[in-house]
């Protein structure tokens, strides 16, 4: 019997992220709607802003999906993951930096406020009784040791699953391969991978990390993503059915990416 | 050493290719740091014989052609790629394996040997990819040309590498269902320092004179030699690039002859704005400003489903400078 294995779709989220793609409200009601009957297991909508986007898309995704989990997408800071929290999406999702360049240089802060202010958003998602998953961001670059005390730490606060975000998208299969083993080895907290494309390996890496044990792979519609955008959904399904059953049907992506097509702007179409 | 042998050359008999592109082609390969090519009769005849130096030259052979021997035979060329059967020291058998569970007998003695195929290698996953590799193949004497029905052709490539193979066989942009030489290149220059000290705005133009020739533009978010894949619209990229470009670039855009933008949409943040205006000579204007000059932005963006260009940004400026400003002065 193939294994399960549970795709993530954050087309939604990182793939409006690939410049020049922009989702009204309406479209993200009309595409989360399709996505959700296709068999994924979670579907990123998007990063709460009240400001960029209100509140009513997600009101009516949450009502009207039958089948995906919603989530929204939180940085680490407490106040984020409280607006997130008070949509009462089905998971949020905080992404962490665990990188040396990303907490130092990006943030200008240290690891102890990595984990005092992971201990702090818990807290807050605890209070509203939403499930946690975390990210690793920038793991691809980010100190082993201190991911798996980082891994050690949200075990232990109740977050339930660590997408290992390889945020400049420089993992290759064997190292991606690693740091899976790695931390497989050290905890059980089952492991979701958000891979980049930009040396063209993120199927690969995805394949490789979920032959390894991860659980959750995150894919985008045509690939689309920061850059040279994210996992392609349909390629990494064509790649991963011979051993996994991922729960979508290649036909059902086509028809999906051709809503996608019909959806976005016409300058958007060409750039694909 | 790495040996990574280009045939985007092969992969280009159905299109009409000049002597003279030919040649280009061959330099901006040289300037990436390429120094092995595959070619073919063909490419061999437009080229009336004359190779360009400094390329060690493999010629690739069909069935009918070595059969009946009617192909060049030239100091140049190093090697030949022969049909499975070959004889002379420089011919290179070549095995078409689709699948790890075809046999792998090769009768060769320690010479080279060439096998193209093994699309689904990876689909159990390296460790079992590895032993096959050293149980089945003569690694060190192997010359590996994946194919990528499974997208997986790149990172076979690099296992192979990675594995001491001799050498691999690629194309640009993966033409012809192959890896894809500049992923290759790239990877192996980030992650193991491979030609550290060296610069590749060559893919820009390898890419416009693919692009020329076949007539089909390269997606715009193709890895490395994407013409936007330095574009940036999220505010939260903006800021952590702006503070130090390694936040989010995994190498910096002008490496493979790109240029990072700032792109104005829905995602945008305050400083995308701020940004954008001193580029454009706005030098006036306030965070308060920004400010709400991203709100029209990002209603903009929204409404039309697209990013606001700089020349509709500098429409929305103007208009702004007409209301807000003078109700501020006055």
């Amino acid at each position: 019997m193939k294994k399960p294995l549970k795709i993530v779709d954050t087309t939604l989220r990182d793939g409006e992220q690939c410049p020049g793609i922009i989702f009204s409200p309406e479209n993200k009601v009309k595409l989360a709607l399709a996505l959700d009957k296709i068999g994924f297991y979670e579907i990123e909508v998007g990063i709460y802003d009240r400001k960029t986007e209100g509140k009513e898309f997600l009101r009516e995704i949450m009502e009207r999906r039958k089948n995906s989990k919603i989530s929204l997408w939180a940085r680490l800071i407490p106040n984020d993951v409280m607006e997130a929290a008070k949509q009462k999406p089905d998971l949020i999702h905080i992404a962490a930096p665990v990188s040396y360049v990303q907490i130092y240089s990006k943030l200008n802060k240290n690891k102890q406020w990595v984990e005092k202010a992971l201990i702090q958003c818990m807290e807050i998602a605890d209070n509203f009784d939403v499930p946690i998953t975390l990210g690793f961001e920038d793991c691809s670059r980010a100190d082993t040791g201190f991911m798996i005390r980082l891994a050690y730490l949200a075990e232990s606060l109740g977050v339930k699953t660590i997408r290992l975000a390889d945020t400049v998208g420089i993992f290759t299969p064997t190292k991606a391969g690693k740091l899976i083993k790695e931390l497989k080895s050290k905890t059980s907290l089952p492991i979701e991978t958000h891979e980049h494309n930009d040396f063209g390996m993120a199927v690969a890496n995805s394949l490789e990390m979920a032959v390894l044990g991860a659980e959750f792979i995150d894919c985008t519609l045509f690939g689309i993503g920061e850059r040279a955008g994210n996992c392609n959904l349909y390629d990494f399904v064509h790649a991963a059915e011979m051993r996994f059953d991922t729960g979508i049907e290649k036909r059902d992506i086509l028809e999906v990416q051709k809503l996608f097509l019909q959806t976005v702007h016409k300058d958007v179409r060409s750039l694909l | 050493m790495i040996k990574i042998i280009d045939s985007t050359l092969c992969m280009l008999n159905d299109y009409p290719l000049t002597k003279e592109q030919i040649k280009c082609f061959i330099s901006f390969v040289g300037n990436v740091g390429i120094k092995d090519l595959q070619i073919n009769p063909l490419i061999y005849e437009m080229l009336e014989g004359e190779l360009p130096e400094g390329f060690v030259y493999y010629l690739e052979l069909g069935t009918m052609t070595y059969m009946r021997g009617n192909y060049p035979i030239d100091d140049k060329i190093k090697y030949y790629f022969t049909p499975k059967r070959s004889t002379l020291p420089n011919e290179i058998e070549t095995h078409q394996l689709n699948d790890i569970t075809e046999p792998t007998d090769f009768h060769i003695d320690n010479r080279l040997i060439k096998i193209v195929g093994l699309d689904s290698l990876l689909l159990n996953g390296c460790d079992g990819a590895v032993i096959w590799f050293q149980k089945k193949i003569p690694v060190k004497t192997t010359i590996l040309c994946p194919e990528n029905t499974y997208h997986c052709a790149t990172a076979t490539a690099l296992l192979f590498l990675e594995q001491k193979g001799y050498g691999v066989v690629t194309t640009f942009s993966g033409i012809g269902n192959k890896a894809a030489t500049e992923q290759i290149i790239m990877a192996l220059h980030v992650s193991e320092r491979y030609m550290n000290n060296k610069l590749f705005p060559d893919f820009a133009n390898i890419k416009i004179w693919l692009e020329e020739i076949v007539g089909i533009k390269i997606p715009s978010f193709a890895p490395v030699i994407g013409d936007r894949i330095f574009h940036v619209e999220s505010g939260v990229h903006v800021d952590g690039i702006m503070k130090k470009p390694a936040n989010y670039e995994p190498y910096p855009p002008e490496e493979v002859g790109l240029k990072r933008k700032v792109i104005l949409g829905k995602y945008s943040g305050k400083n995308s704005v701020m940004i954008k205006l001193q580029k454009l000579g706005y030098n006036e204007y306030t965070e308060k400003d920004a400010e709400k000059l991203l709100k029209i932005i990002k209603q903009k963006s929204v409404l039309e489903g697209t990013a606001v260009s700089d020349s509709e940004f500098t429409k929305i400026v103007e208009g702004y400078d007409c209301h807000e400003k003078t109700t501020k002065n006055s």
